[in-house]
This record gives C-alpha cells, sequence and structure tokens, in this order.
C-alpha cells in the first residue's frame, strides 16, 4: 500500500483478551486500530470516512452479534469489507456470513498470515471500490448536468446508433443530433465515441432519463 | 445301783428270822416311793433324849472331830454290808461341816458261830473304845440287833444310836434304851412271788431253795408265812435240806411250769458255808427255769429278778437319820423307820433268756443289765438321725420339685429358645447376651456364623469385639462401654472384618437389663446382618454414579461447542500476542515494551485456558463422592462461567443474587455442579425462543429455616403446563429433540440424598422456577439411642421419581 495513509480496520470483539491480542497482531501489520467490546459500541460510535477500512468481527458476542452488525451495515449501505472470526466449526454461520458478502471467514485462533492477508485484501478492495466509486460518482455528476435531450442522445450513441438513426429514432435533424451529440461529448468529458460507451457503462444505461 | 463286789467280794445277805407280825401281805405291794412311808414304831413315844447330849454333840461341831462308831453283825467283806456301811458315811460326811472320824468293828456271825465270838467281840469293842468313846454309834444289823444292844446300853448309855440294816426281827428298844433311832427294812417274799406269777402264769410250782444256817431260816420263814398268802393259786416247795451239789444237780431238770425261788444259803445241809449271792449264783447257772430272789445280789447273778431290798437306799436313809441326830433333832421324837416295801427289780438279760414279756412287769420296775435297744441307746441319735433323714427328704422332695419345676421351666426355656432360634435362624438374626459381673457372652448360631465363629469356640466379649472392622472399633466401643455402663438403649451400624478377609455390614440394636439396685448386669440385644442390603446400596450406588457420570458427560457433549469455544478464546488470544510479538522483536528497533504487555497476557491467557480445563474435568471425571463444607455461590459461578459461551450464544444473561448469610452447604461439589449446570442448560433451553430482551435467568441463594439453603433458578421462559411439573423429573422424559431426559431425574436423586428436595413451579407472570434445596450441617451420624443416619445414602433414581 502505498497510500500516504494506512487503512484503518475496525475490531470488534467482546472478549477483551482476544480483542487486544488481535489489535497488536494488526497493529504489528502497520494498520490504523479501532477497537470496540461490542457492535452496538461500534455503530454508537460511527460513521467512519477517513480512507479505506475494514471489519474484523467475532461472530458470536452477547447483544448484537457479527451477523446482526452486518445486516444493520447493509441496511445502512456502509459496505466496509467485513471479516469474520469464528470459533470452531461454526459452518452454517460462516455460510450465511459469506453469503452476505463477508470478505473472509477466520476460524480461530487465527493464523496472523491468514488474517492480515485477509485484511489487505479487504483493504484493497476497500480503496478500490471508494476509487471507482468516487469515479462514477463524477461521471454522473457530469451526467447529471446533461438535458434529457442530451441524455438520451448519449444512450443511443452508446447502443452504436448512427446519427442518422438517432434522428429517426427521435425524430429530429441529423445535424441537430450532430449538436447534442457534441455536446454529450464536452460535457462528459470524453475524447472518442469508445470512451463515451465505457462511460455510460459505468453509470448504466439510462433508457429513461433520469428525473 | 452299784456294781461292787459282784465279782470280787461275797454277797452279804443279812436278816434275822422273825415272826414278820408287822408284815402282811397287803404292805408287800410293790410301791414307789418309799421314802415318805414311815412306820411308826409303837414304843417310839418312850424314847427321850437327854439335853446333855445334844449339846455334847453341839459341841463336837465347834471344832472337835464328831466321832462316829460303827458297829456290825456281818463282815465287811459283804458286799451288802459296805454298801450300807459307804451310803450312811458319805451322807454323814457331807452334811458335816468339821472333822469325822469313823470307826468301825465287824462281828460277821453270818459265817462264824456266834456263842464263841459274841463275848469276845463285846470284850474288844469295850475295851477299845472306854477310854475313847463314840459321839454316835451306827448299828449295821443284818440279822439281830440284840448283841449291838447290850453294847450300847451297858458301855455308851448317853450315846445315840442310829440303826440301819435288814431285819425281820422285831427290834426291841428297851434293848437299847432311850437314844436309839434308826431305817431298817424287811425282806418282801410276798411281793417276788407275786412277781413269779405274774410274769410266769403258767407256773403252777415254785421250789423255795434255801441254806440250813439259822439265818437261812429267818428267811424262809418268812417265804412259808407269805406263801400262806398265796393260798392254792400255786404249790410252793422247800428245798432246804440239799447239799448244794445236790441244788445244782436237781435244779437242772425242772420242767417249764416250775419256778425257783432262791432266798439265802449260808450254809448247805453238809455245814459248807457260802456267801449267799455265790450259791445263788451257782443254783441260777444250772437251773432249768427262771430263778428269782429277794435280795439285790441275786439279779446281778443272772436270776430273773423279784422284789428287792436295796443297800445303797438303805445306807443312804440310815445316814439322814444320823445327820438329823448329830444336828441336834431330838432321838426320842425321831421314832425308828421300818420299811417294809421292796423295789421290783430285773435282769433284763435274764428276762429275755427265758422269753419273757417285758410288757408283763410292773409299773415302777427296775431293769438291770439292759442292753439298751438301738432306740434306747441311740434315741437322740435316731431322732436326730431321722430328722435328719426327714428333713433330707423333704429337701430332696423340694429340690425334686424345684428341679421338675426347673425342668418345666427349662423346658419352656428351651422350647421359647427354639422358637426364637428358629426366628433368628429363619432371619438370620443375631442374637446375644452378655453377663456384665462374669463376662461371658452368649451367642446364638446366626451370630455365631455372621462373627465368623464356630459353633464350639469359647466367646467372650473381646473376641466379639476384635471383630470390629479397624476403622470402627474405637467408635463401637464406646458405644458399647457406655451402653453398657449407662443401660441406655443403643444402636449403631458398623463393619465387621473377619479373619477370612470377608467385611460384613452389621445392625446392632441393645440395652442393659438392671439389677434391684439398678445396677447394669447384663446388656443384650440383636445383630442383623446388612451386608447384602449394604452391597446391594453400594451396587446401586455405583450405578447410580455411573449414570450421573454418564450424564454429565452426554451434557459435556451438548456443551462441546460452547466448551470449545471457551477454550477456543484464550488459545486465540495466546496464539494472536505471540504472533504479534513476533512482530514488535524484527521491528527495527524491536517494540520490547508491547513484547513484555504480550508476555503478561499470554501468561493470563495460559492460565484461564487451563481454568476451563479443569473445570470441564472436575465435571466429566468419575470420583467418589466426597460430601464437604461447600460454597453454593461459589459452584454456581463456576458452572456459569463453564456455559458462559452457550448463553451468550443464545444472548441468555446469568445473574446471581447470594443472600450473604446462607451459601455454604455440606455436599458434594461434582454432584452439586451438576444439578447446577442442568438447570441453567434447561432455563437456557426454555429462553432461546423467546424474546431477546426476555432472555435472563436470575439464581437466587436463601436461606430456607435454620437447616437448609434454597437454590431457585428463575427464568423468563414461557414456563410449562401444570401437569408437567412433575412429569419433568421422570426418568426418559425430554421436552428436548436431542435430550437423555434424564438431567433433572439425576438431579433429584442427587439432592435428595443431599437430604433436600427438588422441585419446579411456575412463575406468577412469566417463566419457571426450579428451586432446590441443600442441608447446611454435618448430616449426623449414627448416635446411641437416635436412629441412625446410613452410612451411605440410599437414592432411588430408576423408576419412581
Amino acid at each position: 500500500m502505498d497510500s500516504p495513509k494506512p487503512a484503518t480496520v475496525f475490531l470488534i470483539d467482546d472478549d477483551d483478551s482476544v480483542r487486544r491480542a488481535l489489535a497488536r497482531l494488526i497493529l504489528s501489520a502497520g494498520y490504523q486500530v479501532r477497537a470496540f467490546a461490542s457492535a452496538r459500541e461500534f455503530l454508537d460510535t460511527g460513521p467512519y470516512d477517513d480512507g479505506p477500512a475494514c471489519l474484523v468481527l467475532d461472530v458470536r458476542m452477547p447483544g448484537l452479534s457479527g451477523l446482526d452488525l452486518q445486516r444493520e451495515l447493509e441496511a445502512a449501505k456502509v459496505s466496509h469489507p467485513i471479516i469474520f472470526i469464528t470459533g470452531y466449526g461454526d459452518v452454517p454461520t460462516s455460510v450465511k456470513a459469506m453469503k452476505s458478502g463477508a470478505v473472509d471467514f477466520i476460524p480461530k485462533p487465527v493464523q496472523d498470515e491468514d488474517l492480515l492477508r485477509s485484511i489487505e485484501q479487504a483493504v484493497t478492495r476497500a480503496a478500490r471500490e471508494t476509487a471507482e466509486r468516487d469515479e462514477i460518482e463524477t461521471l454522473q455528476g457530469r451526467a447529471d448536468r446533461l438535458t434529457p435531450r442530451e441524455r438520451e442522445v448519449m444512450a443511443l450513441v452508446a447502443r452504436g446508433l448512427l446519427n442518422k438513426q438517432i434522428a429517426f429514432e427521435l425524430g429530429t435533424s441529423e445535424k441537430t443530433v450532430k449538436v447534442h451529440r457534441a455536446r454529450v461529448m464536452q460535457k462528459m468529458q470524453v475524447q472518442s465515441l469508445a470512451e463515451l460507451v465505457r462511460v455510460t457503462d459505468k453509470i448504466g444505461h439510462p433508457s429513461e432519463p433520469v428525473s | 445301783m452299784t456294781y461292787d463286789g459282784y465279782k470280787g467280794y461275797h454277797e452279804a445277805s443279812i436278816g434275822v428270822a422273825t415272826d414278820g407280825d408287822a408284815l402282811r401281805p397287803g404292805y408287800a405291794r410293790w410301791i414307789l416311793l418309799m421314802r415318805n412311808r414311815i412306820v411308826k414304831v409303837a414304843v417310839c413315844a418312850l424314847c427321850w433324849i437327854s439335853l446333855a447330849t445334844a449339846t455334847d454333840l453341839n459341841a463336837a461341831d465347834t471344832g472337835k472331830a464328831l466321832r462316829v462308831l460303827i458297829l456290825s453283825d456281818q463282815s465287811s467283806v459283804m458286799p451288802g454290808v459296805s454298801t450300807i456301811q459307804r451310803n450312811a458315811e458319805s451322807v454323814i460326811r457331807a452334811a458335816r461341816q468339821g472333822r469325822v472320824e469313823f470307826n468301825a468293828e465287824y462281828l460277821d456271825i453270818g459265817r462264824y458261830p456266834q456263842e464263841k465270838l459274841s463275848p469276845l467281840f463285846l470284850n474288844y469293842v469295850r475295851e477299845k473304845y472306854a477310854s475313847h468313846p463314840p459321839d454316835l454309834i451306827v448299828a449295821l444289823c443284818t440279822a439281830s440287833f440284840d448283841l449291838l444292844a447290850e453294847i450300847a446300853k451297858t458301855d455308851f448309855p448317853d450315846v445315840p444310836i442310829v440303826l440301819m440294816g435288814l431285819t425281820e426281827q422285831e427290834v426291841s428298844l428297851e434293848k437299847f434304851g432311850p437314844n436309839v433311832t434308826g431305817f431298817i427294812q424287811r425282806a418282801d417274799m410276798f411281793g417276788t412271788m407275786e412277781l413269779i406269777l405274774k410274769l410266769q402264769p403258767e407256773v403252777t410250782r415254785i421250789v423255795v431253795i434255801g441254806g440250813a444256817a439259822p439265818f437261812d431260816q429267818v428267811y424262809l420263814n418268812r417265804v412259808r408265812e407269805d406263801a400262806r398268802s398265796l393260798g392254792s393259786r400255786v404249790a410252793v416247795e422247800y428245798w432246804t435240806d440239799r447239799s448244794m451239789a445236790d441244788l445244782e444237780k436237781d435244779v437242772a431238770s425242772l420242767d417249764r411250769k416250775t419256778a425257783v425261788f432262791f432266798t439265802t444259803i449260808f450254809r448247805d445241809s453238809t455245814g459248807d458255808t457260802y456267801v449267799p449271792v455265790e450259791a445263788a449264783q451257782r443254783i441260777v447257772e444250772r437251773a432249768s427255769v427262771p430263778v428269782y430272789g429277794f435280795f439285790e445280789g441275786i439279779v446281778r447273778v443272772g436270776a430273773v429278778g423279784g422284789s428287792v431290798i436295796q443297800f445303797e437306799t438303805i445306807g443312804r436313809k440310815a445316814g439322814e437319820v444320823a445327820v438329823r441326830v448329830v444336828q441336834g433333832g431330838s432321838v426320842k421324837s425321831m421314832p425308828i423307820e421300818l420299811h417294809k416295801d421292796a423295789v421290783p427289780v430285773f435282769n433284763w438279760v435274764a428276762l429275755h433268756r427265758w422269753g419273757m414279756d417285758e410288757n408283763r412287769l410292773p409299773p415302777g420296775s427296775v431293769m438291770e443289765f439292759r442292753t439298751p435297744s438301738v432306740w434306747e441307746k441311740y434315741r437322740w441319735f435316731v431322732l436326730a438321725g431321722l430328722a435328719i433323714v426327714a428333713i433330707q427328704t423333704a429337701l430332696i422332695i423340694g429340690l425334686i420339685i424345684q428341679r421338675s419345676r426347673l425342668r418345666r421351666t427349662e423346658m419352656n426355656l428351651r422350647e421359647s429358645r427354639n422358637v426364637m432360634e428358629l426366628a433368628s435362624g429363619a432371619g438370620h438374626l443375631g442374637l446375644w447376651v452378655r453377663d456384665l459381673r462374669t463376662g461371658e457372652v452368649w451367642v446364638n448360631h446366626p451370630l455365631r456364623s455372621i462373627l465368623g465363629f464356630s459353633e464350639e469356640e469359647v466367646f467372650r466379649i473381646e473376641d466379639l469385639y476384635s471383630r470390629i472392622h479397624p476403622g470402627d472399633r474405637d467408635r463401637i466401643l464406646s458405644v458399647f462401654e457406655s451402653g453398657a455402663k449407662d443401660g441406655e438403649l443403643f444402636e449403631f451400624e458398623c463393619r465387621l472384618s473377619l479373619p477370612d478377609g470377608a467385611e460384613r455390614w452389621v445392625l446392632v440394636k441393645g440395652n442393659a437389663v438392671r439389677d434391684s439396685e439398678d445396677r447394669p448386669i447384663r446388656t443384650q440385644g440383636v445383630v442383623v446382618d446388612k451386608t447384602a442390603i449394604k452391597q446391594a446400596e453400594m451396587k446401586a450406588d455405583r450405578q447410580r454414579e455411573e449414570i450421573s457420570h454418564i450424564q454429565r458427560i452426554s451434557t459435556m457433549g451438548e456443551l462441546a461447542a460452547s466448551l470449545a469455544h471457551e477454550l477456543n478464546q484464550p488459545l486465540t488470544a495466546i496464539l494472536s500476542n505471540a504472533q504479534a510479538a513476533q512482530r514488535f522483536l524484527v521491528a527495527n528497533p524491536p517494540d520490547l515494551k508491547t513484547v513484555q504487555e504480550v508476555l503478561r497476557d499470554i501468561i493470563a491467557d495460559d492460565i484461564r485456558a487451563s481454568e476451563v480445563i479443569r473445570r470441564l474435568r472436575a465435571l466429566v471425571r468419575k470420583d467418589v463422592r466426597e460430601y464437604a463444607d461447600l460454597d453454593l455461590a461459589d459452584i454456581i459461578r463456576e458452572v456459569v462461567q463453564l456455559i458462559h459461551s452457550d448463553a451468550v450464544l443464545h444472548n441468555v444473561s446469568i445473574s446471581l443474587l447470594c443472600s450473604p448469610a446462607a451459601h455454604r452447604v455440606w455436599g458434594d461439589k461434582v454432584q452439586l455442579s451438576q444439578v447446577v449446570l442442568n438447570l441453567l442448560l434447561n432455563a437456557i433451553d426454555a429462553l432461546k425462543e423467546g424474546p431477546a430482551t426476555d432472555r435472563r435467568i436470575v439464581v437466587r441463594i436463601e436461606p430456607e429455616g435454620d437447616s437448609m439453603v434454597r437454590v431457585a433458578v428463575n427464568d423468563r421462559g414461557n414456563g410449562m403446563p401444570e401437569d408437567k411439573l412433575e412429569k419433568i423429573f421422570e426418568p426418559f422424559y425430554t421436552t428436548k429433540s436431542d435430550g437423555m431426559g434424564m438431567g433433572l431425574t439425576i438431579s433429584r436423586s442427587i439432592i435428595e440424598a443431599h437430604g433436600g428436595s427438588l422441585w419446579a413451579e411456575n412463575n406468577p407472570d412469566r417463566g419457571a422456577t426450579v428451586n432446590f434445596t441443600v442441608r447446611v450441617d454435618r448430616r449426623r451420624n449414627g448416635r446411641v439411642g437416635s436412629k441412625p443416619a446410613p452410612l451411605l445414602e440410599r437414592s432411588h433414581y430408576l423408576g419412581q421419581p
């Protein structure tokens, strides 16, 4: 990671000694660690927006369990990758967690390599996802500035239609289409048709104008 | 009776022939008491005594010896004479205070001619006593007093004269003068003849044997005279002119209808002289029929008997008269006592020789030479013997009665003992009785076999003690001995160690029996062999332990995931800490401070892990029950820690409310932990389906009365139907899919073994509470007089709640 700011690992475990040990291990790998004794405490303290982060959660905790927290975070559209730490042979819980999008599932006792590798992956993924999310947000912002006619034109261009086909589709002249097309290109800050198609892919293909 | 002269001397028979005027047959009856009969002699009225004479005699009392002159017409060798003299002398001597001087002169006219000797004798006496006149003259006569009278009258006119003796002569007082008195006996011929006829009624002839001397004639004449009174009752024949040899021959051939009456023989027809008693002996020895006589001596030589004169009586009576004279009595006022009665005396041997009936003897008869019958001789011995025999007989009868009673009692006793033996044998009930005074111990057969003794072995209390298991001995001995001392009922259980190594369990009950002074004299009781019961109990107990253990293991299975988690936590922490430490150490510079913290944490977590394992092992291990004083709160805390993970998984909170006053109990830690574990797991189970907010378990420890502690496990679940509140304690009843249905059953048996109870109840608002109680104090051990606590608790855990 050549990120200027180290990624943050949120560690939630009700067992003091386990929590302290894991925190030390994660810390030794160069991450920031924020440890919580319960999911409730974590939720009450958040939200957390400072860079890439992941969650290391004990599945079995009094009060809100790891899975409960996962559900709540999902509902809150908090998309930190979650690494579950679980006791021996807790297969149904693991499956459930993985289906809900857990990054990894590490049995106790935890091997440092497993955990750290998993954290690294999670953090990387978190960083990537953050970057992608940021790009889409920019593109979407640009797209939001398009007029409805421009949006329609962009969508049809992205589908690969020729100007005259678009003019026919829209019931307008080819020339008008050309103007719109140029404006779209400008507004979307793309240079080529191919670039435009890629951007449209990213923000989706609005078949209908977004209003 | 005197026997002198019977062998060594000739008996003197004395007497003077008399015409017998004073004696009529009527007087000659046998009269017992002669002394009262005093015959007054007519002439005694003429007697007087001078005052001077009396004065002289009194003067003699003052110191001078009393001089008594005894004059006898017979010889002193005649037993009769000496007997009379001796008796008279002893009477006088006994009555006289001062000295008495006796002089005696004997004429012996019976055997020697009187005519020549009398003048010589007279002169001799006259010369001899002229200068020393006597104070008293005693004239001892058996024939005639004439000669003596002459001496007295002419030579000693002032001396008082006492006559004594036997005579048939009329005593002429004029010959003596007035100074005379005395005692004179006459022969009783009639009485003797009457005796003959009485003893021998068949006698038709009496042969009277007599001598030829003048003296002999005197007595024969008396016989003739008296025989006339017999009339024709019997023929009387007189053999007086025969020689001794003829007599001896003739008497030998007399027939049985004849009796012989021997009078006297001083001289026979041939002129030979005899002492009459000697002659009598020769006749008696040869006679073919019984011989009778009139003087005492004849009885002694074998005659049957007769109404005889007794010389001793004559001497004594005359002596008494002399004493009266000496003591100053007036001679004049003392007439001569003439005694005619004689005493019937018999020779017992002769009587029996002739086969005579003793019953025919007159009353008052004197029997001589009686060989007393055993009865007479040993009457008192016999009586005493008979008494002893009677007493012994009574005693023996008593003893026999007692013995038969005893036997009956013994039989009853044996019977009841048999019944007892039967009953005790059938029930294998040991009985013992210990005598505290002798130390003896009786035991019945079953007890012998219980104690491992053979039938013959002698048994003492120490032997019984030696059979008690060494571990119990001291306790049992003190109970035994205090029971013997206090006499209280005692009861205990103990183990026995038999010589063959076998061990037995017995129940002993006993008491002491006291005597009238309230001291215990013996102890007794029963011994019940409880080995089989104990073994069954122990087996059941082992099985219960077994099942209880299995149940714990199975509970552990249920808890496995949770336990694994509990163990995994510290292991996780340790591993992560260790790996972090490695990283801190390779850093540059190494973060040693953190490493130090890490190591501290590792140690703590290691300890934590081992604690989990310890708790686990404590529950899983298979131990012999061990009772101790326990902190119930500690036990509950440990169990809560053990299931902590499970509770967390199901989001159940467990809280403990402990009364500070009561949380110590007497019990077995593992088993109580098992109960708590079961109850908590059940409570968690009841809650896991419920809403998260109600997942609370509250455990309360509170005192229950003085001696118990109550634990209440309260949950907020759905409770249970009322009809299931008891059913849950039945074996194999379960509501869980994976449950064995033994948890509560075993829990209840454990609690009951602890003297408590376990029950369930629904809460008024929500959920249920399961309660159990445990004793606070040590259970009492077997104590004298109280119901003993069993040494091993018995519990039923199968089949019945």
